[in-house]
């Protein structure tokens, strides 16, 4: 047996000490967790949002296939740090979600809903389909099927402030969009002497014969110069604009015609009804300001007078209406006519070339009587006549 | 021989191309002019004979005379065949001429006959030497 020099022993001793030491100074490795109190107060100090199991259920169940477009392929599929896959993946009864989130002793902040998770997380994750509420009439709805507004609906009209610009009694419009249009009107009513309301109703809707509207907000329509805007919600088509007497005496048809015909190709720029309402109302506001500008400042004696509200460009739109199915009309009785003179300009060709053939091919045909034989032989003739003419 | 004669020689002697071979010259009309002797004559045939009145005819000589005492001998002929063919047309059936229909068996080539009018076409004349020929 072979032994070894006590000066290794010690060299290996001290090598070892020199190790622990080390380990001892560097104070982690990296099999050891953290400890819990450490942990509990990293939370406490950031605190992060936590989701409910269910909430993970209804997030699963909404989102898109892998193969969807949008969707980032996993970088991992065995990593369980990635909250997509932890998405995807069916939640255990246990450890996974345990692990990521600590519900119990936890505190949660106001519980997040699916709709607020469409707020920083985009749609293609989430394989949202579009919002129900937008409502999407494509279609013109026959006139027909057209009812008037019930009084209720004239009633809560005209108990609107004189401040709100959009009246809106059935709620038609969302409230973003209501907030948006309201800032809009607003700024238009700081800035214009012609102040401009828009009445909402539904798309299947119609003012009724004889209406009264200088009652509308309060009577503040007939206080000023104003412009009213009668809007079925859908059906950019049928507006129907109302403004001031004064404003309408002083302002060509053609011009209110344009207005209307401007603002309709604008807003038909677009399928969604909101979008519509609010492209409809923006043109009509900057055409507003152009004829502030045309007319110029209003006198104070005019301003004063009581305004009344009436409507235009629907004599022109019908005369227009007129003209262009009288154009039509006219285009298809002229194309019917020339057709029928030319088919009767033929026919006379035609019998007229039949009626020569025919006359070229016509015979007299005389009676064959029978003759005596005269002068005791068979003779065929000798009467008649003779002239001298020298 | 004068007009009267000739035309009368015409019509009973002459095989004009003819409808109907066996009546002969029954509906025939000749008109003879002389210039020379400054004489017309009509003579007519006798199936014909019934639509000429006495005063039909001296009015249709007397539009003749006119027009030959001018020397308009075109003018004369095809007046004198616009009015006899307006008055034969009065006493006439009008119907649609129908070739197929048109008989060939009563043709005057077919019994043996030759046309007066046939005799200048070269066909039926004597081959002789031509005045062009060298």
């Amino acid at each position: 047996m072979k032994l070894r020099p006590p000066v290794a022993i010690v060299f290996r001793q001290a090598f070892t000490v020199c190790l622990v030491l080390l380990c001892l100074m560097s104070g982690a490795s990296p099999a050891d967790e953290p400890p819990l109190s450490f942990r509990k107060s990293e939370e406490h100090a950031l605190p992060l949002p936590r989701w409910s199991e269910q909430e993970l259920r209804t997030f699963r169940e909404r989102l898109p296939l892998p193969t969807a477009p949008g969707v980032l392929p996993p970088t991992d599929a065995g990593s369980e740090t990635s909250i997509n896959e932890l998405l995807r993946t069916p939640v255990p009864g246990n450890a996974p979600a345990h692990h990521f989130f600590d519900q119990q002793g936890h505190q949660l902040s106001p519980r997040l809903q699916a709709e607020d998770m469409r707020l920083f997380i985009p749609e293609s994750i989430l394989g949202q389909a579009e919002p129900e509420e937008a409502p999407a009439a494509l279609l013109p709805t026959p006139l027909s099927a057209l009812k008037d507004v019930s009084p209720e609906f004239l009633a809560a009209c005209t108990q609107n402030l004189p401040g709100e610009y959009l009246i809106d009694p059935e709620q038609l419009v969302p409230e973003i969009q209501n907030h948006d249009m309201m800032r809009l009107l607003e700024f238009h009513a700081h800035d214009a002497r012609i102040k401009l309301y828009v009445m909402v109703m539904a798309h299947d809707q119609k003012l009724p014969e004889g209406a009264k509207l200088e009652k509308i907000a309060s009577g503040s329509l007939l206080k000023t110069d104003a412009c009213l805007l009668i809007y079925p919600q859908g059906e950019p088509w049928r507006t129907r604009l109302f403004v001031s007497s004064s404003i309408h005496g002083q302002v060509s048809s053609s011009f209110l015609g344009e207005t209307i015909q401007a603002c309709l190709q604008e807003a038909l720029q677009t399928s969604n009804v909101h979008d519509q309402l609010r492209r409809y109302t923006i043109h009509l506001s900057t055409r507003l300001f152009w004829l502030q500008k045309a007319l110029g400042a209003a006198s104070p004696a005019a301003s004063q007078e009581e305004h009344s509200l009436t409507e235009f460009a629907q004599v022109e739109k019908a005369s227009h209406i007129n003209t262009a199915f009288s154009d039509s009309t006219l285009l298809i009785w002229g194309g019917a006519g020339a057709l029928l003179i030319g088919l009767m300009a033929m026919a006379f060709v035609k019998t007229r070339r039949s009626l020569r053939l025919r006359k070229l091919r016509r015979i007299w045909v005389l009676p064959e009587p029978e003759t005596v034989p005269r002068l005791g032989g068979a003779f065929t003739g000798g009467g008649g006549g003779m002239i001298r003419y020298a | 021989m004068n007009v009267a004669e000739l035309g009368f020689w015409l019509l009973n002697q002459g095989a004009f191309n003819t409808h109907s071979v066996s009546r002969r010259n029954d509906f025939g009309i000749v008109l003879v002019i002389d210039p020379a002797a400054k004489t017309a004559c009509f003579t007519l045939g006798y199936a014909i004979e019934h639509c000429f009145k006495q005063r039909t005819i001296a009015r249709m000589l007397q539009a003749l005379g006119t027009h030959l005492r001018k020397g308009a001998y075109g003018m004369a002929i095809e007046d004198a065949c616009l009015s006899t063919g307006a008055v034969l047309r009065k006493h006439a059936r009008g119907m649609q001429w129908q070739p197929e229909s048109a008989s060939s068996a009563d043709s005057v080539t077919g019994i043996g006959l030759q046309p007066l009018r046939s005799g200048h076409r070269s066909s039926t004349r004597p081959l002789g030497t031509s005045p062009f020929a060298s």
